[in-house]
């Protein structure tokens, strides 16, 4: 189910459950992988997209784009009205193309229909086919941000193609995730898994305070990103909790959201579902923030902190059974136990054996 | 689920925290409020009319579109009573009673079905057939006596030999629920809920898995890279053989925590080495640190059972020992502390095969005077049991000066021996302290202290005491063990009750409960008290190796503790003998860093050369 209800669609994926992965370990510690997930359509390009396109007045297509056979449309508001609600019942997203040939002539009119498609959250790109008045259209969608496109009659299917595929294809930018927690979170860390595992550091939310925003940046479908944030939870009576509410934001605009739930069983026999999978990345990323504190032991000159971190690290890859690893940071072990010294170049092998390990875990 | 749900003109009331609201989550706690609807399913105390009608007692986890429920007859006899809707629209009872019938001889076939309201029951009788989880607990209660072989072998051989035979024909579990296996007074084994097998080979994607707590392998719930095969099993069979003999309860960190389970002698005395050993490798939370694979466990138990029966039975006899021992500041500890803390006493009489060997570690930090000294007491004491035993003690008449030691015949008076000693140890100390500060009003916890491991050697008998963290280690065959529990904050915390992780991140952890050089004031004066220390004994059988060593061997020697146990084992294999032995464990530590002292005494038991009196 696609959640996502405004302009090029991208959207929490999932099938029955949030989109959001949690392991419940010792009842308390919650781990909880969030993934941003773009549709099939917006990977795979707009060959699995539905696309469709409203022919204005006498224009006539030559050609199925892509798929879908054109819909004639007397004015640019039926057509907005029949495609948005064409597009709820269905669960893929949805790129519109508009040719608007001859409605440039009235501007007046021009600039009523690009707002209505604004509101309606359509991007917009318009493609001329007549000689056009270039900067006419360019200062009517300088506010929208949409694209003036040119071709000629036999230059149309392309310029078309080209211009569903661009579209489909771009990175999204000012998206921001909001998490809000429950009031018997203790939110801890958070992490981020993928596209560049990092630690994003401790979460201190202050009493009364329970909300995190994350910046996403752009959003590239193809490598989505994802983030792993760790919390714990008291012990609970039986039942089904939520944990936090999950927001996908483009600017001010909340694209879509989930609730982050979990199941307390009053069956006391031991028994539970895990997600491996959440375990797995948090595994892989933990030595992020080891390393992190590593750098503030440093700056510290805690000696005790410092052993105590690179003791952990060593013991942490020889369980992932990261041989290269190990043994970079034993030396290293070895030679900080002599000389009490972690310089610039130790902190560099660490941090290059870290690396080479969030590599070969992927 | 049973919850109540109040509903009022302002809303919900929540039934877990009672905040009122409108919304799909409770504000105050986050807990579902369109979840909660009356059960489907029957129940508890509820009668279903079968032929003797039963009473359910007790709710299992049962698959989806099910229940399942352990009922009682008026007789008090046992049922497994399984539930599906009328009609069993999702075919859970079929799928259920087709693997049961793959199961063969250990599948339970249901005995009685009927219709009743709008489920369909089937029931199956469960008398005489006794769960692991069930055996367990009446191990807590009336077990206390039982002999730790014969418990291995009523509840954990016939699970290893099923085990062995799955992945005889490419078959593992992976997740196993101890509670769904049952063994009859025979020793036969089956199961309630037939287990869900996997074939070798086949990868098990990182989905979402059922694990159960405290037998679930670590890689079930996505560690170590998630990848799970026979090794699982393998670790199921070492938790579980780690409850049985232990006699705890599986421990929920287990599989969760990359650090490995308590040894089992932190929860039972006297436990047979050699099934310790079997239980502490297959337990290991690193898959590849296990045995490979059921066949290889079954092999490696069975011939444990065996050595714990002829260790029990074996005569009296001299055996031929071969020792080594070595004595190093660490090459690191030497650089900041210029005096060696640990301390050791040797002394061995062939022709009689009596000897004595003790290693002391003093503690580093204390305000009244300083390891070293409190080692060098509890050496003392040591020379003068052994000039004791020599000047004929325990000697039988007219044979006292026949200018060879003497053991007194009882394990009882041998024990009393060896405590004597470390009590003296203690009260030296006291004397030293209370001889130089005539008026002491420091803590007593500040007064310097050792460790203390010996072993009292006759033939192929030995009397083992310890106290403190320092640790003697069986080794044969490729297994070994550590034979008594430390005495640090950790392993009281966990004796306590306390769980694994919280007991190792607690502060202080390292921290020594027992010691030489504990004391009580009175008086600003110094008063020994009773020292508590571990003793045990064990008899030798040709091939053994036992090793003592202070913790800067261990500590040492590998990246983590398991890691050094390996590398001890393997250094001590190939060494050729005990001398060679013990000066390979002494590099192995200060290539590790040698951040401690660092001694050990190897001894060696080889070939018997004649039966004892």
């Amino acid at each position: 189910m696609n959640n996502s209800e405004k302009g090029i669609g991208i959207g929490f994926e999932y099938a029955v459950e949030p989109p959001v992965l949690s392991v419940n370990d010792l009842g308390c510690e919650q781990n909880i992988l969030l993934q941003l997930q773009a549709a099939d359509w917006l990977c795979n390009g707009p060959q699995t997209a539905e696309v469709y396109v409203a022919r204005i007045g006498e224009i006539e297509f030559p050609f199925e784009v892509p798929l879908m056979p054109s819909e004639p449309f007397v004015c640019i508001e039926d057509a907005v009205k029949a495609i948005s609600l064409f597009k709820s019942q269905l669960p893929v997203r949805v790129i519109l193309v508009f040719t608007l040939e001859t409605l440039m002539q009235e501007r007046q009119k021009s600039s009523e229909s690009l707002v209505l498609l604004q509101q309606a959250g359509f991007h917009v790109d318009v493609l001329c086919l007549g000689a056009g008045e270039t900067v006419s259209l360019v200062q009517l969608l300088v506010p929208f941000g949409g694209r003036v496109l040119r071709a000629t009659p036999e230059t149309l299917e392309k310029t078309l193609k080209d211009a569903i595929q661009a579209a489909a294809q771009q990175p999204y930018q000012n998206l921001s995730i909001e998490l809000e927690f429950s009031k018997l979170a203790r939110p801890r860390a958070v992490f981020t898994c993928s596209p560049e595992p990092c630690f994003l550091g401790e979460i201190h939310c202050e009493r009364g305070e329970r909300r995190v925003l994350l910046d996403v940046g752009p959003f590239d479908p193809m490598n989505p990103p994802s983030w792993l944030i760790t919390l714990r939870m008291p012990q609970r009576r039986e039942g089904r909790y939520r944990l936090l509410d999950v927001r996908l934001n483009s600017g001010e605009t909340v694209l879509c959201q989930a609730s982050v739930c979990d199941e307390v069983s009053a069956l006391m026999d031991g028994i539970s579902m895990v997600e491996p999978r959440v375990i797995a990345t948090l595994e892989r990323v933990l030595p992020l923030a080891w390393f992190d504190e590593l750098l503030v032991a440093r700056q510290r000159n805690d000696v005790r902190q410092m052993a105590m971190l690179q003791e952990r690290m060593l013991r942490h890859f020889a369980t992932l059974g990261l041989d290269e690893a190990v043994d970079q940071l034993r030396e290293r072990r070895l030679s900080f136990l002599h000389s009490g010294l972690l310089d610039d170049n130790a902190l560099a092998v660490i941090e290059k054996a870290l690396r080479s390990s969030l590599v070969a875990q992927e | 689920m049973g919850l109540e749900l109040e509903r009022t003109p302002l809303g919900m009331a929540c039934p877990s925290c009672g905040v009122t609201s409108v919304d799909p989550f409770c504000p105050g706690c986050g807990l579902s409020l369109l979840d909660l609807h009356p059960d489907f399913w029957p129940a508890l105390r509820s009668r279903l009319e079968f032929k003797p009608a039963l009473e359910l007692t007790v709710r299992l986890a049962a698959p989806e579109h099910s229940a399942r429920y352990i009922a009682f007859d008026k007789n008090n006899r046992r049922y497994e009573v399984f539930v599906v809707e009328q009609g069993d629209p999702h075919g859970v009872l079929s799928h259920r009673s087709e693997l049961i019938e793959k199961l063969g001889d250990r599948g339970l076939p249901a005995q009685e079905s009927i219709v009743q309201g709008k489920w369909l029951c089937e029931a199956t009788c469960q008398e005489g057939l006794t769960s692991l989880s069930e055996g367990l607990t009446d191990l807590f209660i009336h077990g206390q006596s039982m002999n730790p072989v014969d418990v291995c072998e009523r509840w954990i051989w016939p699970l290893a030999r099923y085990i062995a035979e799955l992945h005889q024909q490419g078959n593992f579990v992976g997740a196993w629920n101890y509670s769904e296996i049952l063994i009859d007074e025979e020793g036969r084994l089956k199961f309630r809920l037939p287990p869900q097998l996997r074939q070798s080979g086949q990868p098990w994607p990182l989905e979402r898995r059922v694990t159960y707590s405290g037998l679930s392998a670590p890689e079930l719930y996505g560690r170590c890279g998630g990848d799970v095969d026979e090794r699982a099993d393998v670790f199921f069979l070492g938790a579980l053989l780690h409850c049985f003999l232990g006699r705890v309860v599986p421990a929920p960190e287990a599989g969760l925590s990359s650090d490995r389970l308590p040894p089992a002698v932190v929860f039972a005395d006297d436990l047979p080495p050699d099934l310790t050993a079997v239980c502490r490798r297959a337990a290991s939370p690193l898959p590849w640190r296990r045995y490979a694979n059921g066949v290889e466990f079954l092999a490696v138990f069975e011939h444990a059972l065996e050595l714990a029966r002829e260790r029990a039975t074996v005569q009296k006899m001299h055996l031929a020992l071969d020792i080594g021992h070595e004595l190093h500041i660490g090459l690191l500890k030497g650089q900041f502390a210029p005096v060696n803390q640990d301390d050791m006493f040797l002394a061995w009489h062939e022709p009689s095969a009596i000897g004595l060997f003790l290693i002391s570690d003093g503690v580093s930090i204390s305000h009244y005077g300083s390891g070293d000294q409190a080692s060098a007491c509890v050496r003392r004491q040591a020379s003068r049991l052994w000039m004791e035993l020599l000047n004929g003690r325990f000697a039988p008449e007219g044979q006292a000066d026949m200018q060879r030691p003497w053991l007194p015949e009882s394990d009882e008076e041998r024990r009393q021996l060896l405590i004597d000693m470390l009590n003296h140890a203690n009260e030296e100390i006291a004397e030293i302290v209370n001889t130089r500060i005539p008026v002491f009003s420091g803590p007593p916890e500040g007064v310097m202290a050792a460790t203390a491991i010996a072993a009292l050697v006759e033939g192929n008998r030995v009397t083992l005491v310890s106290i403190g963290d320092s640790r003697i280690y069986l080794m044969r065959e490729g297994q070994m063990v550590t034979l008594m529990a430390d005495h640090d904050l950790a392993t009281q915390l966990i004796r306590m009750g306390r769980s694994i992780t919280a007991s190792k991140s607690a502060p202080s952890t390292s921290a020594l409960v027992r010691c030489v050089g504990e004391f009580e004031k009175s008086d600003n004066h110094l008063v020994p008290v009773a020292l508590r220390p571990d003793l045990r004994e064990l008899n030798m059988l040709p091939g053994d190796v036992l090793v003592l060593c202070s913790d800067g061997i261990p500590d040492y020697a590998g990246i983590d503790e398991e890691d050094a146990e390996i590398r001890m084992r393997r250094a001590v294999e190939t060494a050729c003998g005990a001398p060679w032995a013990a000066f390979e464990l002494m590099v192995l530590a200060n290539r590790g860093g040698g951040g401690d002292n660092i001694s050990c005494i190897v001894l060696s038991f080889g070939e018997p050369l004649r039966e004892l009196a």
